[in-house]
């Protein structure tokens, strides 16, 4: 009997060596992500290992994590270790500066110059610090005006073509009590949507240059843009500031209570989680320069980026992951898999697109529009986190508007003081 | 000898227990406070620097001030229901039912009492102003969360509507502990359920009321994740608490040191307040 046993023991023993040998043998490349909350997301990452793996032979394991600020965390302890993921979704330029200044991250640049031609140079520009590239887009987002289209037919209303135009629509749908304008200062960060899209209608030379310290909060340019939103503010063009924008708005908006809202072009997938249909129910229109001699600009994102863990034991296998992951088949995986998002490899075969999509990407194109990234990567962090609850104190305040500025000028000075 | 040997060994889980879960985290948690560091590259010594930019902050002196507003709130609504209830109950027909329905909210998480009230306190489609403005009563309709200071007391009201329940179990554990004697007796004397309530019964109830009002004050210094579901501090830090301050601080903006300066000043006020509480409290024993 007791022969027996230890043969069993002796025959477990070696069944666990072998396993974990085996496991020893081929380390699993590990992604790291913040989408845990959002079920619907892990599915994507998956499919995206399985492709990668009839690509090149190389598969991943995701590590979803529920919220973005435990994603920060782990991410971060683990980088300085030899725990390091061997991939991660983050942010790009000022999100990730901290990151490449402590030299955690994969230089990415030759994967990049590989690409050239298929990118364009603002998308790398959005992962590049003094001339290395250290991150790659998961998709691209454009930030659009989303209008219930219905609404805008029962009306015989047109998409505007300018920036009075816009406003005479906010003016139409105000005078009827349809909410003109969906907007939050819930959840902090949706406060910058409105300033930066005014900030750059209003100059985008001036926007880019205030994001990196090189124009002021108090400038002329940046209070003609709050003057304008104040007005609109004044005039009662947003839904309440309290209103949640993932749930009610969706909900009022199908209502036709609402009829407009600016947001990321990946703010589709919400709108047709509340039953609406893209194309049918809801449409989108590109918002016109506050300032005419702005021209044609769209904020973008480089949404969802991955970046590769420098100190990771499965360093070779990331790059090629993150190689595969910017050809063109890599972008219409990742982009067909989550939703129907616009790719950013301009190479890429867009007919997975919803119609509406593929209008914007070629209005995009034909007008030659202008790209500029987005507030909360293009300015540094630290001055952004402060920025967006000084942004709220606006909106619920707007007649306080040149001592936010004062207020935000302060934050800025403070932060470009220790980091010029 | 070999007795007190035993004894060490016996000790020696829960101490290193302690040591390394509550002494150590301490005393790092102090030495981070008076470094700058990012939690990427190495701490730099700054000295008594994030202290003193802690009581430069207005965001901080908001959220101190409110973790008090917090305090004498959770002690006055939670607790003192909490009590009244308890009282109100402990004799009457359906007895239970009144129990199960004061104690049912707190068997959800904080978590999920927050999304519930964020969906209560929704300004266009929320229950409340829906409710005032079927009753026509659109003047008490408002952007709960968003107004400062009503968000604090909304969120407050919440908290309430989670945490009485519990009070009140402990104060009708209290309750039928009580002696029978000095109740039937102030009811002789004339007493009516009032006077005996706050002349005899709140007395005796000493030790009890001193463990929930502990607890209810470590609790509302400490209160984070309510809060941050339903504001996360905002509008503009305006709701913010010290623990929601450390959190945004350490893990938001990482300013470790910073983060860790609060927490420190967090620790010492709950363990200063809670001490001389306790202490005070517990110097007369209630005989009877």
């Amino acid at each position: 009997m007791s022969k027996r046993i230890s043969g069993l023991m002796v025959g477990c023993s070696l069944l666990f060596l072998f396993f974990g040998l085996a496991a020893a043998a081929e380390p699993e490349l590990v992604l790291m992500h913040d989408k845990g909350g959002a079920p619907n997301y892990q599915p994507v990452y998956e499919a995206m290992s399985d492709a990668c793996f009839e690509a090149t032979g190389v598969a991943f394991k995701q590590v979803p994590y529920p919220t973005t600020e435990i994603h920060m965390a782990a991410v971060r302890t683990a980088l300085p270790t030899n725990k390091a993921p061997e991939l991660f979704t983050w942010w790009s330029t000022y999100r990730m500066k901290p990151l490449i200044d402590a030299g955690l991250l994969a230089d990415l640049t030759n994967l990049w110059d590989a690409r050239k031609g298929e990118y364009d140079p603002g998308v790398r520009g959005a992962f590049e610090f003094n001339g290395r590239v250290y991150g790659l887009p998961g998709s691209m987002a454009y930030w659009v005006v989303w209008y219930h289209k219905p609404l805008f037919e029962q009306y015989g209303l047109s998409r505007p073509n300018t920036w009075d135009e816009f406003i005479e629509l906010c003016d139409f749908f105000k005078s009827r009590d349809i909410i003109p304008l969906g907007t939050t200062v819930q959840g902090r960060w949706p406060t910058f949507i409105y300033t930066e899209q005014f900030l750059v209608g209003m100059d985008p030379d001036f926007y880019e240059a205030l994001m990196v310290g090189k124009a002021k909060y108090t400038d002329e340019t940046a209070v003609k843009a709050f003057e304008v939103y104040k007005d609109m503010l004044k005039k009662g063009y947003f839904s309440d500031p309290g209103t949640d924008i993932w749930t009610d708005f969706p909900r009022l908006f199908g209502q036709g209570k609402a009829a407009m809202i600016l947001m990321g072009s990946w703010y589709a997938v919400t709108l047709e989680s509340a039953g609406l249909k893209i194309g049918e129910d809801f449409d989108a229109f590109l918002m016109p320069s506050v300032n005419p001699k702005s021209g044609k600009v769209v904020i973008y994102e480089a949404s969802s980026p991955v970046l590769v863990g420098k100190k990771s034991v499965g360093l070779k296998d990331a790059l090629k992951v993150a190689s595969w992951w910017l050809t063109p088949e890599g972008q219409y995986m990742f982009g067909s898999l989550s939703g129907g998002q616009i790719p950013c490899n301009t190479a890429t075969d867009i007919s997975y697109l919803p119609q509406v999509k593929q209008n914007i990407v070629k209005t995009l194109k034909t007008e030659g529009y202008r790209l500029v990234n987005r507030y909360w990567e293009a300015t540094p962090t630290d001055i952004c986190e402060e920025a967006v609850d000084k942004f709220a104190e606006f909106i619920l305040k707007p007649d306080a508007y040149m001592q936010v500025l004062g207020d935000l000028e302060k934050i800025a000075q403070d932060y470009w003081r220790e980091h010029k | 000898m070999k007795r007190s040997k035993s004894v060490y060994l016996f000790l020696a889980p829960a101490l290193v227990m302690v040591v390394v879960f509550l002494l150590f985290p301490m005393v790092y948690t102090l030495s981070v406070s008076f470094t700058r560091w990012d939690g990427l590259s190495p701490p730099k010594f700054n000295g008594l620097e994030n202290y003193i930019d802690l009581f430069r902050s207005r965001a901080f002196l908001v959220s101190l001030k409110n973790t008090f507003i917090w305090v004498i709130f959770t002690l006055l609504l939670p607790v003192g229901l909490g009590l009244l209830i308890a009282w109100g109950v402990s004799n009457i027909k359906l007895a239970g039912l009144f129990k199960a329905v004061f104690y049912i909210p707190l068997t959800l998480s904080a978590v999920t009492t927050g999304l519930i009230w964020v969906w209560m306190y929704g300004p266009q489609l929320g229950v409340l102003n829906n409710l005032f403005r079927a009753l026509h009563l659109d003047f008490l309709a408002h952007s709960w969360l968003t107004e400062v200071p009503l968000n604090t007391y909304s969120m407050i009201f919440a908290w309430t509507w989670r945490t009485t329940g519990s009070n009140m179990i402990m104060f009708l554990i209290g309750l039928q502990a009580l002696p029978k004697e000095p109740i039937e007796a102030s009811q002789l004397d004339g007493f009516s359920k009032w006077q005996t309530f706050i002349y005899v019964m709140l007395p005796m109830l000493r030790s009890m009321t001193t463990v929930v009002v502990a607890m209810a004050l470590i609790n509302s210094f400490n209160i984070f994740d309510i809060i941050y579901v339903m504001t996360s501090g905002g509008p503009y830090r305006s709701s913010e608490t010290l623990a929601v301050t450390m959190y945004r601080e350490s893990f938001v903006l990482f300013h470790m040191g910073y983060g860790a300066a609060v927490a420190v000043v967090l620790s010492i006020m709950v363990l200063l307040v809670s001490a001389f509480y306790v202490r005070e409290m517990t110097k007369r024993e209630i005989t009877y």
